[in-house]
C-alpha cells in the first residue's frame, strides 16, 4: 500500500495532476470519501491558507482557511492527526459539507500546506503507527508539491520575459519600418522640393529679362515660395537626421576631440548665420583635455542646442560652460528665453514634440531628440534645467 | 416486460400499445441480438413524442431470468432529465450541469460504452462534481464481441463512447458485491494504460498471467483461449474496509498487454482473484440483501445489472444467481418490476469513497 502511495508521487510537475494522482489513490485504496490539500498565502493580507484541490470539489465550500483555525493549530503541535467523531475536537475541524460521524486524517506538508481526508465508515481510526509510516509518503507528497510550485513560477516567468521579447522584436520591427518609410518619403520629397525652388529662382531670372521689376507682387511670391521650401527642407533633413539616429546599428566613429576648438568651430558658423548682433559666449573651468568622442555626433547634439538657445531668447547672449571634471567633462547650454514648464521638460526630447507657446516660431521638434540620441551614442547623457519664462540649461556630460 | 420482436415495427408497435403515465419513460435495455434497427425506432419513437432511454447489452434480465436475444422495456417514473457526456475517448471529460434541488432523493442511471477507455476518468469526474447529492446506478453497454459500436440511445441518438445519465427523482437503495476471493498477490501493475496492464512486476503483463493461471490450474492461456480461461482469473484492487475493485482482463493486446474493463492506474497493486461458484452466489444474494435492508415501501422498479462474465464464469448456475437475489428481494418487496442487464463493468455509488467503475459485480438497486 505504501509501495502504490510512494507512486503516486510526482508523476507531473503540473500542481493539480500531482495531487490529483496521490490523493485519488489515497481516497481509493483508504476508502476516504474526501480529500482537500490547502496550501499557504504568500501574501499576509491573504487567508492564511487556500484550497488548492479538493475530491468531490461540491463536498469542500470551504475555500480558506485562517491561522487561528483550530485545525491549524492542531497541527502545529503534531504534524499528524486521525480524530473520531467520537473525540472533543472533531466538531471543530469540519470545514466539508455532509460530514455527521467518522474520522478526519489531517497531515501537516512540511512548511507549505496541509492535507485532509475524512471518511464516514473507517471501522479502526489511523493509529500512531500508521500515522508514522503515513508520515514518511507525506513528506514526499510535501516535497513534490513545492517542486510543482517553483515549476509553475519558473513557467511564468519565463512566459512573462518570452511576451516581453517578443513584444520587444514587435516593437523594433515597427520602429525599423517607420524609420525606413520616413528616410524613404523624405528622399522622394527631395526632388520635387529641388525642382519647386529652381523654377521659383527662374521666373526671377524671367522677370529680370524682362524687366518686370516694376512688378512687386512676383518677387514676394517667389520669396515666400523659397521660405516655404527651406522650411520643409529642413523638416525632411530633420527627418533623414531622425531616421539616421534610430537606426540599430549607426556607427559611432570615436576619436580624439578637443572640444573646446569644435565649439570655436560652431561659434564661427553661428556669428556667420546671426543677424542681430547676438553672439555665443564660450567660458571654460578647468584644464583643458581631449575626449574620445564622435566629433560629428557631439557637434550635431550642440549644434542643435545652440540654434535653440539663439531661437528661444530674444536679447541675451546664450552661453556654453566648459567644465572639465575628473572623469567627465560637462557642456552647460544656457539662455535666458522663454523656458520650459514642468511638462514641457517632461516632454521635451520627445521627437515631433513642440510646446504650443512656439508654434510661431520655426522647426520641426525633432532637434532636441535628435541631440539626445547624439549624445547617447558618444555614451553620454543629457538633462534639461529650466525655469518658465526665464532661463533654460542643457547640460551633456560626456567621459573623457 | 421482454419482448422477441421478429423487427423494429413489432417492437415500435408493442410499445405504442404500453400506454406511459405522464410521469413515465421507457427504459428499454436491447441485447446484442435483437432484431432490431435501433436509429429506425428512435425515429419513430421520436415521431411520437414517445420518451425513452436505453442501452445494448451483452444480454437483458427480466423478472428472474437472462436473454441473449431480445428487448427488456421497463418505465420509470420521475425521470427528470437526460445527459449524453460524449468523448469517453477523449482525456478531458466535461460533466453538464443537472438539474437537481438540494434536498430531494436523486438517483443517476446510468449507461456507459463499457468498451471506451475513460469510464473511471468520467465516474470520478461526475463524483467530483455532485458528489453524494446523487445516487449513481448503472452499467457498461457494448457487445460480448468487444468491437466498439454505438450502444447507448435516447432520443438524441444512438452513441459510441459516450455515457447516459438518467436523473430520476426517487430513493434509490443499492447493494454491491461480488464474491472473488484473492488467489495471488501482490502483483504491481508497473506498467499501464488506461485500461490496459501492459506490465505487471516489470514483466510483460501477459506472462506474468500466465504463469500464475498455470500454478494453479495447470491450464496454458494462450491469445486464442484467452477469454475461457481469463473470465475465472480478475484482478482485485485493494480497498480498506470494502471488497477490492475488480478488473477484468478480457482480451490481449499485440504487445501482451491485459485489455481490462475499466481503467486500471499505473503501479496499483493487485491481487489475482478466484471465483468459486458458492462465494458468488452468496455475495449476489448479499447484494440483494444489503439493498432492501433499508427499504421502507414497496419499490417501484428493481434494476438488476450483474457482469456479463458472472454468466459466463457461472454457466448454468446463473440462473442460481438470479433466483436467490429474487428469493432474498421478496423477503422486503414485489419483484415483478425487476428488470437490467448482463454488462461490460457496472457502476454504484455503495459504499464510501470514490465512484468506481466495478467488474464481475452484481448491483442491485431498488427505485422506491
Amino acid at each position: 500500500m505504501l509501495y502504490e502511495l510512494v507512486l503516486s508521487i510526482g508523476r507531473s510537475l503540473d500542481l493539480s495532476e500531482n495531487i490529483n494522482s496521490f490523493m485519488k489513490t489515497f481516497m481509493t485504496r483508504k476508502n476516504y470519501e474526501v480529500g482537500a490539500v490547502y496550501l499557504k498565502q504568500k501574501r499576509k493580507s491573504q487567508p492564511a491558507y487556500k484550497l488548492v484541490l479538493a475530491h468531490p470539489e461540491v463536498r469542500v465550500p470551504t475555500k480558506n482557511i485562517g491561522a487561528n483555525h483550530k485545525l491549524v493549530q492542531m497541527l502545529e503541535e503534531n504534524p499528524g492527526l486521525a480524530i473520531s467523531s467520537t473525540e472533543e475536537n472533531f466538531d471543530a475541524l469540519i470545514t466539508e459539507s455532509g460530514v455527521i460521524e467518522g474520522e478526519f486524517l489531517v497531515f501537516r506538508l512540511k512548511e507549505i500546506g496541509f492535507i485532509k481526508f475524512y471518511s464516514s465508515v473507517r471501522k479502526n481510526k489511523f493509529s500512531k503507527l500508521e500515522i508514522n509510516q503515513m508520515y514518511t509518503v507525506i513528506d514526499i507528497f510535501a516535497v513534490s508539491i513545492a517542486a510543482c510550485l517553483d515549476h509553475k513560477r519558473l513557467l511564468f516567468e519565463a512566459r512573462k520575459r518570452e511576451k516581453a521579447e517578443i513584444a520587444l522584436i514587435a516593437e523594433k520591427k515597427l520602429h525599423q519600418e517607420r524609420t525606413s518609410f520616413v528616410s524613404a518619403v523624405s528622399h522622394q520629397f527631395r526632388t520635387p522640393l529641388a525642382i519647386i525652388q529652381s523654377n521659383a529662382d527662374l521666373l526671377n531670372m524671367v522677370l529680370a529679362k524682362m524687366n518686370m521689376h516694376d512688378n512687386i507682387q512676383i518677387p514676394k511670391i517667389t520669396t515666400r515660395i523659397n521660405s516655404e521650401i527651406d522650411k520643409m527642407v529642413e523638416l525632411m533633413n530633420d527627418l533623414l537626421e531622425t531616421g539616421k539616429m534610430s537606426q540599430e546599428d549607426i556607427e559611432v566613429k570615436k576619436q580624439d576631440v578637443n572640444i573646446e576648438s569644435l565649439l570655436n568651430d560652431i561659434n564661427r558658423n553661428v556669428k556667420m548665420i546671426q543677424k542681430d548682433g547676438r553672439f555665443l559666449a564660450i567660458n571654460v573651468q578647468g584644464k583643458n583635455k581631449n575626449i574620445t568622442t564622435d566629433p560629428l555626433l557631439i557637434g550635431n547634439a550642440l549644434n542643435n542646442l545652440i540654434s535653440n538657445a539663439f531661437k528661444y531668447s530674444n536679447d541675451s547672449n546664450p552661453r556654453v560652460d566648459v567644465i572639465y571634471l575628473n572623469a567627465t567633462v560637462q557642456l552647460q547650454i544656457k539662455d535666458e528665453g522663454i523656458g520650459l514648464s514642468p511638462s514641457e521638460k517632461k516632454n521635451i526630447f520627445k521627437p515631433f514634440y513642440r510646446s504650443d507657446k512656439v508654434q510661431n516660431v520655426p522647426g520641426t521638434g525633432l532637434g532636441l531628440s535628435i541631440a539626445k540620441r547624439c549624445v547617447e551614442l558618444c555614451s553620454g547623457t543629457i538633462q534639461v534645467e529650466s525655469t518658465a519664462n526665464e532661463s533654460t540649461t542643457f547640460t551633456i556630460e560626456l567621459p573623457y | 416486460m421482454y419482448i422477441y420482436p421478429i423487427n423494429t415495427q413489432e417492437l415500435y408497435q408493442v410499445l405504442l400499445k404500453e400506454e406511459l403515465l405522464e410521469n413515465e419513460t421507457f427504459c428499454l435495455y436491447f441485447s446484442e441480438k435483437s432484431n432490431v434497427e435501433i436509429t429506425e425506432l428512435i425515429t419513430l419513437l421520436n415521431d411520437n413524442e414517445i420518451p425513452f432511454f436505453g442501452a445494448v447489452f451483452p444480454a437483458v434480465i427480466d423478472n428472474g431470468k437472462h436473454y441473449e436475444e431480445g428487448v427488456v422495456i421497463s418505465k420509470i417514473k420521475n425521470v427528470i432529465s437526460t445527459h449524453l457526456i460524449q468523448g469517453l475517448d477523449q482525456n478531458e471529460i466535461t460533466i453538464p450541469e443537472f438539474d437537481i434541488t438540494p434536498g430531494k432523493n436523486y438517483c443517476a442511471l446510468t449507461f456507459v460504452d463499457g468498451l471506451a477507455p475513460n469510464i473511471s476518468l468520467f465516474l470520478s469526474e461526475m463524483y467530483d462534481k455532485y458528489g453524494k447529492s446523487i445516487s449513481y446506478l448503472g452499467g457498461g453497454a457494448g457487445s460480448l464481441s468487444f468491437i466498439q459500436k454505438p450502444c447507448v440511445l435516447f432520443n438524441q441518438g444512438f452513441h459510441q463512447n459516450a455515457a447516459l445519465v438518467v436523473i430520476i427523482e426517487t430513493q434509490v437503495h443499492l447493494g454491491v458485491t461480488h464474491g472473488w476471493q484473492k488467489l495471488k498477490g501482490p502483483l504491481v501493475a508497473t506498467k499501464t494504460n488506461k485500461n490496459v496492464i501492459e506490465e505487471i512486476n516489470w514483466e510483460p503483463a501477459l506472462s506474468v498471467y500466465q504463469k500464475c493461471i498455470l500454478e494453479d490450474s495447470g491450464k496454458v492461456i494462450t491469445r486464442d483461449n484467452f477469454f475461457s480461461i481469463a473470465k475465472g482469473y480478475p484482478f482485485g484492487m485493494h480497498k480498506e474496509y470494502s471488497e477490492c475493485i475488480v478488473r477484468d482482463p478480457i482480451a490481449t493486446d499485440e504487445n501482451s498487454g491485459l485489455i481490462c474493463v475499466g481503467e486500471v492506474p499505473e503501479n496499483t497493486v493487485l491481487d489475482l482473484l478466484k471465483g468459486e461458484r458458492s462465494s458468488l452466489i452468496e455475495a449476489a444474494k448479499n447484494a440483494a440483501k444489503i439493498s432492501r435492508s433499508a427499504i421502507t415501501s414497496q419499490a417501484n422498479n428493481i434494476i438488476l445489472i450483474d457482469c456479463i462474465s458472472r454468466t459466463l464464469f457461472l454457466e448454468e448456475y446463473f440462473e442460481e444467481e438470479l433466483a436467490v437475489i429474487g428469493s432474498e428481494l421478496r423477503k422486503s418487496t414485489k419483484t415483478e418490476s425487476l428488470t437490467g442487464a448482463l454488462t461490460l463493468g457496472e457502476i454504484s455509488s455503495y459504499g464510501n469513497g470514490n465512484l468506481e467503475f466495478f467488474n464481475k459485480s452484481t448491483v442491485v438497486g431498488l427505485l422506491e
